[in-house]
């Protein structure tokens, strides 16, 4: 039996005048997965997880979420009352945090007011204080209040983590690993965080220039990924970047550091290469390989470019 | 539910609307005595060695109204806060970064923006309805109960909040179009400016020149609906002005949905 999807998308794109956001995405998130979205900055990962919560309509291409379509009025909203969009700079700052709080739970039908009460006790959060002069701590804490209380099934978390302190950076990831644990909510989580999001993630989605590039349990991707060592007589071979299996190959003169997905003895087997060493990726080493297109910055550094900029 | 997150976002400027309007209403109702008190003028003077030598009947308290509050600062401040009422909306919060949780609420964008218009369509027609209710009670505190009766108060309320909500419609929908306050403002203010222009012009001309685009725009006037001219001159409420302008404001407000329906955030 398949697990049934919480986020599924076909062909999904969003074109705006000059550039296409999201070119051809599908997207495959499982219910009850905590799933990295990771890619460089522009790679259209904001732009696909507002699409998903209906505030940006694509151009082509369909999405659902929950089942639901989102291009539909009011599934979109169905969609709103069952998932949350956590974004700690939209909470508005004219309110204070218990007027936020209020407003929330009278907007939300399935409030659980036990959850709030027991966040507000761990979370040490100001009440009366307006949330334009709480710490940006105490915004991801208060926003992650509201989603969790509102007992939604998916979250969807853009840069969650992003400027905290190790301590609330681990009262935040703990939170959100505890909501995928005991209420098997998926959870969408955007982030620059590589280590973090390697730690408490179980799925990967990494996007490019509007792309999936690579997608699937996070487990599998990084079994099947590894980071070798190779040497050569003389020199590497000019086709080794594009051969079968190697996703990216770092060239020094007669070694090369090569990220291989899928068996790397076989992939190398046919080049003439002696391995030195081979080891698992970690995911940052796959995400560079995939994403870090280092042939396309070398080559502007080598044109001069750089020089004729400065 | 939503209510009450307008409500907040609107309090203060209602009450800073409401001192405003407090005042003016003061004001008014203390010129209008001082001006009756030249009614006494003459009988005063018989009594003393002194000559009369100007001499102003002093109009009704509806006709003291209209020419030195309704036509000047208590219309102006209520198109001032019209405007600044206004601005607002998903649109207009797109420029900063609250829309993401405006439109994270588990409502549609169209509820949302008309949840948004009405509330300050309410708190900008209660408004206007205060201050002639208010001029009234310290009328009658003042004694003049009968010059400026509680019904002839609020029909001019009712004329006041008409078009100001026409008023604020055309700035709701100018600050979700264009996300900015200063913009939407002085958008709004050349707009309402020509519009009086146009349509000073169309009544001006009305029975002149039979030219049908004038006598259509006629209507919008929004200047002598707020002025209460119609109703002071005939004591009769204006209904086609009145229509024209709430059906004005439901135009401007279906045309922000369809706008704001229309928009990535």
């Amino acid at each position: 039996m398949t697990t049934p999807l919480a986020i599924e998308t076909q062909a999904l794109t969003k074109q705006y005048p000059g550039v296409r956001a999201i070119d051809g995405l599908d997207l495959a998130v499982p219910t009850g997965a905590i799933c990295a979205l990771i890619g460089r900055n522009g790679a259209g990962k904001t732009t696909a997880m507002r699409t998903l919560f209906g505030m940006i309509r694509p151009t082509s291409g369909r999405a659902t979420v929950l089942g639901l379509p989102v291009e539909d009025r009011h599934a979109a909203v169905a969609i709103r009352r069952r998932a949350a969009f956590v974004d700690p700079a939209a909470l508005y700052p004219w309110m204070t945090v218990r007027e936020l709080l209020r407003l929330a739970r009278t907007c939300n039908a399935d409030w659980d007011r036990a959850r709030e009460a027991a966040g507000l006790a761990v979370l040490d959060l100001p009440l009366a204080r307006r949330v334009s002069a709480l710490s940006r701590g105490m915004r991801v804490k208060l926003a992650l209040l509201i989603a969790l209380a509102r007992n939604a099934e998916l979250f969807l978390f853009d840069e969650p983590t992003e400027g905290l302190d190790p301590v609330v950076r681990r009262q935040v990831l703990h939170a959100l690993v505890a909501a995928n644990a005991t209420r098997g909510a998926t959870l969408l989580v955007s982030s620059h965080q590589l280590a973090e999001l390697e730690e408490i993630a179980n799925w990967l989605c990494l996007m490019d220039r509007g792309r999936l590039v690579l997608a699937g349990d996070m487990d599998d991707i990084r079994a099947t990924h590894h980071r070798v060592d190779a040497a050569w007589p003389a020199q590497c071979p000019a086709t080794l970047a594009a051969a079968s299996g190697v996703v990216s190959a770092r060239i020094n003169g007669a070694f090369a550091t090569l990220i291989v997905a899928g068996d790397a003895h076989m992939a190398l087997s046919g080049l003439g290469a002696t391995i030195q060493d081979i080891r698992p990726a970690t995911l940052a080493e796959i995400v560079l390989a995939h994403v870090g297109r280092e042939h396309d910055e070398a080559e502007w550094v080598s044109t001069g470019a750089a020089d004729a900029l400065a | 539910m939503l209510w009450r997150k307008h409500w907040l976002q609107l309090r203060w400027l209602t009450l800073a609307g409401a001192v405003l309007l407090t005042v003016i209403a003061w004001i008014t109702v203390d010129g209008q005595r001082s001006a009756s008190f030249a009614s006494d003028v003459a009988e005063i003077a018989t009594a003393l060695p002194g000559t009369v030598t100007r001499y102003t009947v002093p109009s009704p308290f509806t006709r003291y109204l209209e020419a030195h509050a309704l036509g000047g600062p208590l219309q102006a401040l209520l198109i001032g806060l019209a405007l600044c009422i206004g601005v607002g909306g998903p649109g207009f919060e797109r420029s900063g970064t609250t829309a993401v949780f405006t439109l994270s609420l588990p409502y549609t964008r169209r509820r949302l923006v008309l949840g948004r218009f009405l509330a300050a369509a309410t708190v900008i027609a209660l408004l206007s309805i205060f201050v002639v209710l208010l001029i009234a009670a310290l009328a009658a505190f003042e004694g003049q109960g009968a010059e400026f009766p509680f019904a002839e108060a609020l029909a001019i309320g009712v004329c006041l909040a008409s078009g100001a909500i026409a008023v604020l419609s055309l700035s709701f929908l100018l600050a979700n179009v264009t996300g900015n306050t200063i913009a939407t403002l002085a958008s709004a203010i050349v707009i309402l400016i020509v519009v009086s222009m146009v349509v000073g012009a169309a009544y001006d001309r009305w029975w002149r020149t039979p030219n049908i685009w004038l006598q259509v725009a006629a209507p919008f006037d929004y200047m002598r609906l707020m002025g209460a001219k119609d109703f002071t001159a005939t004591s009769r409420l204006p209904w086609p002005r009145i229509g024209a302008a709430l059906a004005l404001s439901g135009a401007l407000a279906v045309a922000t949905v369809a706008w704001v329906e229309r928009q990535d955030f």
